[in-house]
């Protein structure tokens, strides 16, 4: 509820149309708000970290820096597989940059203004990262924070332990 | 028979026979002893006969003295004239002597004076020639007429004698002839008897064994009827018999001629199959040479065939390339996936710089734009590729597997057709050799037929042998009738009935006994054909299927 307002409070502010990053997972499609999304970066070898969740496919070295991946498709309970579209959006977090391999990066695009129609749609991901459900090409797409993915716990640990 | 039922008529023939056999026997003797008498007067005529001649000679004899005493007289000029003519009278003188003498034996004894006084008279008369010759020489002047008329007259008292002689002698000779005649006459009637009773003894006799004779001429034309019957019967018979080979003989004939046309016919279809033969052998050379040309256009197909798998070679090395523009294309692809990445990017930062990045934002959506088309269209093109490289390389497998089908089937095609051009070969072979056999057959057929045509000729002239038979056995079954009824003619005759038709039946004589020695063959005397050793064997077999079908006795019948 708080971060629903939230957004809705975003777009007013800058009277702008959003733009957000539509990825596929499987055969979903979902948004994210490009605001926090740094880069966009093909797959690259990732050193795998003990004691870690399954998703957490270990740090990548991305001009230097280690940034943590997640696979989307573990978190969210698909098997996991490796595409030839695959990349990797590297967003933005609190305790630095994470990145989220995604079967594909679709496109950029606006979001269309709508009401939120999460009642009407029931995904397949925890409530708690949907930031609204939209519109796009005559199907409900389902705009997620992926900054909520790693809970804040479980991305402190991964930093801690990658620090 | 009647001979039992004649034995009275028998002995009565018997003592009838008999006593004329004395009688004529008895004749015989006396006939044998009139013979002797009838020589005694021979004899005795002869006798007279000699004397009579014996004084007619001396009668000739006495002349002539009397011719040589003239002779003397009248030629006995010269002494030796003389002496010849003497000599003659003096032997005549000698045989008249001589010839009385003769007489003198066989005369009797009352001619024997009358020949005593002949000579007494000669020997006066001899004495007086001599007296008036002994004058005629003494005295010269003694003339022969002197002579004559000394002796004249003399010679009559001696002829007077011989005359008295002669005919006493005539006067015997027929007293004599007379008792001859009067014998034989008696003679005569002697003999005219006894054949009279002779020849009525005999005539009984006859009239006896004619009756018996008859009798036994009955049975014998009884049994002649018999005969004849039966031989009427085996005649027709024999006639039906000769028929019945006749014309077994005709379709003996026919079925020759028929074989002889069935023989024509197969000679004909022998000489169609050689024909077809030939044609076929043709036909196999054709098919060789086809063959050989098929194989050969095998070969040519093969090479093609290796060529096709060469092709195939070439289109698997465009496969190759177009595999190659594949990569190339997926760098392309590549290439716009990153570009899109890029673009991504641009946009991200594009809204990281708010209202000033607004315009990169649009190129980058551009750009996005462009490189999702581009690798889009690389993505096809790498699909038609794909598509292309896996439709070539169907076809090259396709090809190989059905260049490698069609090798296979080109080499067994050329195996096969070298199988068939040795099958041809043999085939040809064997049309060779079927030629050549209905050749030999087409030859053995008209052996066959020459052979047949010969038996034709001898089944002809059996035939007309069978005819001839037929014909001849026709005429003995009407001779035979007409035996018959000469023997009931006979039969009628010898028993004085009336032709009932009733014919006492009787065995066979022997003379109608089978000769198994003559054979069916044998009847036909007229008609003698040129006998080939065929024809015998013909006949023979004519003559065993006539024995076989009849019984034996009936050739001999028609050879009877």
């Amino acid at each position: 509820m708080i971060e629903s307002n939230k957004k809705s409070q975003q777009p007013s502010a800058s009277n702008e149309p959003e733009l957000a990053l539509f990825f596929r997972l499987d055969s979903y499609v979902f948004g994210t708000p490009l605001g926090k999304v740094r880069e966009v970066i093909p797959v690259g070898a990732c050193t795998r970290l003990p004691n870690t969740v399954p998703c957490f496919l270990g740090m990548m070295n991305i001009r230097g820096e280690a940034v943590g991946i997640l696979d989307l498709r573990l978190r969210f309970g698909l098997p996991s597989q490796l595409g030839p579209k695959c990349l990797i959006i590297v967003f933005e977090t609190d305790a630095g940059p994470f990145g989220s391999l995604v079967d594909e990066v679709v496109e950029v695009a606006e979001i269309a203004v709508q009401s939120d129609q999460r009642s009407s749609y029931v995904p397949i991901i925890p409530e708690d990262y949907v930031l609204q459900v939209t519109v796009r090409d005559e199907k409900p797409t389902t705009i997620i924070d992926l900054r909520r993915v790693l809970s804040s716990e479980e991305l402190r640990a991964l930093r801690t332990n990658a620090a | 028979m009647a001979r039992i039922k004649l034995g009275f008529k028998f002995r009565l023939i018997g003592i009838s026979a008999g006593s004329a056999l004395v009688l004529a026997l008895s004749f015989s003797f006396f006939s044998l002893r009139q013979l002797k008498t009838l020589e005694n007067h021979v004899e005795s005529i002869n006798r007279d006969l000699d004397i009579d001649r014996k004084i007619t000679v001396l009668q000739v004899s006495f002349g002539n003295q009397t011719q040589e005493w003239k002779n003397i007289l009248l030629r006995g000029d010269s002494p030796a004239d003389y002496e010849k003519y003497n000599a003659n009278f003096e032997k005549e003188v000698q045989s008249i002597l001589d010839q009385t003498n003769d007489l003198e034996k066989l005369l009797s004894p009352k001619e024997n004076e009358l020949l005593k006084t002949f000579v007494d008279e000669e020997k006066v008369l001899v004495e007086k020639y001599r007296d008036a010759r002994g004058k005629f020489l003494q005295n010269m002047p003694f003339s022969s007429r002197e002579a004559d008329k000394a002796v004249r007259g003399a010679d009559r008292k001696v002829l007077d004698s011989l005359k008295a002689l002669l005919e006493s002698r005539l006067l015997a000779s027929k007293q004599s002839q007379a008792t001859l005649l009067a014998d034989e006459r008696a003679n005569a009637y002697l003999v005219f008897a006894i054949l009279a009773i002779i020849s009525l003894i005999s005539g009984t006799a006859i009239v006896l064994y004619s009756h018996s004779a008859a009798a036994m001429l009955r049975s014998i034309a009884d049994n002649l009827i018999s005969g004849a019957q039966q031989g009427q019967a085996r005649s027709s018979h024999l006639t039906d018999n000769t028929q019945r080979g006749a014309a077994a003989a005709a379709e003996q004939a026919a079925a020759i001629q028929e074989t002889v046309a069935s023989m024509a016919e197969m000679s004909s279809m022998l000489a169609q199959t050689n024909a077809h033969t030939q044609a076929s052998l043709l036909k196999a050379g054709h098919v060789s040479q086809l063959t050989e040309a098929g194989s050969e256009t095998m070969k040519q197909m093969l090479a093609s065939m290796e060529q096709i798998a060469d092709a195939n070679s070439l289109l698997k090395s465009i496969v190759k390339l177009v595999n190659d523009i594949s990569r190339k294309v997926s760098v392309i692809n590549e290439i716009a996936f990153n570009t899109q990445v890029v673009s991504f990017n641009a946009s991200i930062e594009a809204a990281r710089a708010g209202v000033t990045g607004k315009g990169f934002s649009v190129v980058a959506s551009e750009v996005s734009n462009l490189a999702r088309t581009s690798g889009q269209a690389a993505k096809e093109i790498q699909t038609l590729l794909a598509d292309s490289a896996d439709r070539v390389k169907d076809i090259v497998d396709q090809t190989d597997v059905r260049v490698e089908a069609g090798l296979h089937i080109c080499s067994e095609a050329s195996r096969r057709f070298a199988e068939i051009k040795e099958a041809t070969s043999q085939i040809v072979s064997a049309f060779g050799q079927i030629s050549e056999a209905t050749k030999e057959q087409s030859l053995g057929i008209k052996q066959s037929s020459i052979a047949l045509d010969q038996m034709n000729i001898a089944t002809s002239s059996t035939n007309a042998l069978s005819s001839e038979s037929a014909r001849l056995a026709a005429e003995m079954s009407r001779e035979a009738s007409s035996f018959f009824g000469l023997s009931r003619q006979l039969h009628c005759f010898l028993t004085d009935e009336i032709d009932d038709g009733h014919v006492r039946t009787s065995t066979p004589s022997p003379l109608q006994k089978p000769h198994d020695s003559e054979k069916g063959i044998g009847l036909d005397p007229l008609h003698t054909p040129p006998q080939t050793q065929l024809d015998d064997r013909l006949l023979e077999r004519l003559a065993e299927r006539s024995e076989k079908s009849r019984s034996p006795d009936k050739k001999d019948e028609s050879a009877a």
